[in-house]
């Protein structure tokens, strides 16, 4: 028996020979959970300011939802699990599943940065997307990493999109700085 | 990337393992992708089977194990493989578990030696040395069983 006939053996037994193709949909959904999975440890691209000034930080830490404030929204506390870094892997591929991705998330939200310093930013609920309402998100953030979210800064008063799964923040593209590209993802993923 | 290798390495597991531990190990070795996209090589499938190889050991310790075993089983008593399937992959199941993977390797996912190398992390020449051996194993033992021989058995099981 030669290397042909012992390959056409081989192959006829192939268990795996009458297997249909995945559908693109499930295709599409395997590839965003893994995006998703992976995409807190990303490495995200811009600085945070810190204190007025461009400094960079990473989710070093965790998003902590504070408990009810008197004084504003009210919602349950939860805390929600540290993300890593990782410096090496793009976020670029993201976007084709920014969509889906945020349907994916258990938490989305538009908030408004109440304050930064100290390496920590505080944002204040403005709508709710997706899950319980939450009264504050902390994101708390140590130096010398990536910042916590993707976009230019983080500033007083601006609003930004956030989003997480099972206690990590959906960064890549899919949590970070109002943007109408941004909200525009929002709006089709929970509209 | 990651897209057109989704169906190449369905078909590799779905050859080593149940359909239900298939799908978990295909996440992974996805999610291993995108945290490693700077190691995937110009050619990935050869490295993302080293993957799936990995993560399917893993996952094969686990105490799901045995559950997954025997559905497996009673999934493949409901369904027929293909004609000299059954005679082959028993002649499979004699050969040294090293000397079968590589055969499969070979066969049903296509690789060429330097891929074969690539996939179990050894060298090329090596890959070569292996696979021209396990080939003629497998041809004796094919040639020693009429009934395998005939390659006319028909039934059996998926894997």
């Amino acid at each position: 028996m030669n290397d042909d006939q012992l390959q056409a053996r081989l192959r006829a037994a192939d268990p795996a020979s009458g297997m249909e193709p995945l559908p693109e949909m499930r295709r599409a959904a395997l590839l965003e959970r893994a995006a998703l999975a992976t995409a807190a440890p990303r490495r995200t691209r811009l600085p945070v300011v810190l204190g007025g000034l461009v400094a960079v930080a990473t989710v070093a830490g965790a998003i902590v939802l504070l408990l009810p404030r008197p004084d504003g929204p009210t919602g349950p506390a939860v805390t929600l699990r540290a993300a890593g870094t990782d410096p090496t892997v793009s976020c670029a591929p993201l976007a084709d599943f920014a969509v889906e991705g945020l349907r994916g998330s258990d938490l989305a939200l538009r908030g408004r940065v109440e304050s930064v310093s100290d390496g920590t930013a505080e944002i204040v609920p403005l709508e709710v997307y997706r899950g319980a309402a939450v009264s504050l998100v902390r994101l708390r953030t140590d130096a010398g990493g990536g910042p916590a979210l993707d976009g230019p800064v983080l500033r007083d008063g601006e609003q930004v999109l956030i989003a997480a799964t099972d206690g990590s923040v959906a960064a890549c593209g899919l949590s970070g700085v109002r943007s109408t590209e941004l909200q525009r993802y929002y709006d089709r993923a929970f509209g | 990337m990651a897209r057109p290798a989704i169906e190449p390495l369905r078909r590799f597991l779905a050859r080593r393992t149940d359909a239900v531990t298939a799908d978990d190990v295909l996440s992974e070795v996805l999610m291993v992708c995108w945290r490693r996209l700077e190691a995937v090589p110009e050619q990935p499938l050869p490295w993302l089977y080293g993957v799936a190889r990995l993560q399917l050991r893993n996952a094969e310790r686990s105490s799901r194990r045995r559950e997954r075993l025997a559905a497996r089983v009673a999934e493949e008593l409901q369904q027929p493989g293909p004609p000299d399937g059954a005679a082959v992959r028993d002649a499979l199941a004699l050969l040294r578990p090293q000397d079968a993977e590589l055969l499969r390797l070979w066969a049903w996912e296509g690789l060429g030696p330097a891929e074969v190398a690539a996939a179990l992390g050894i060298s090329p020449n090596a890959a070569a040395i292996r696979l021209h051996r396990a080939k003629r194993r497998l041809a004796e033992v094919l040639r020693d069983d009429p009934d395998r021989s005939t390659a006319t058995t028909s039934g059996g099981t998926a894997r």
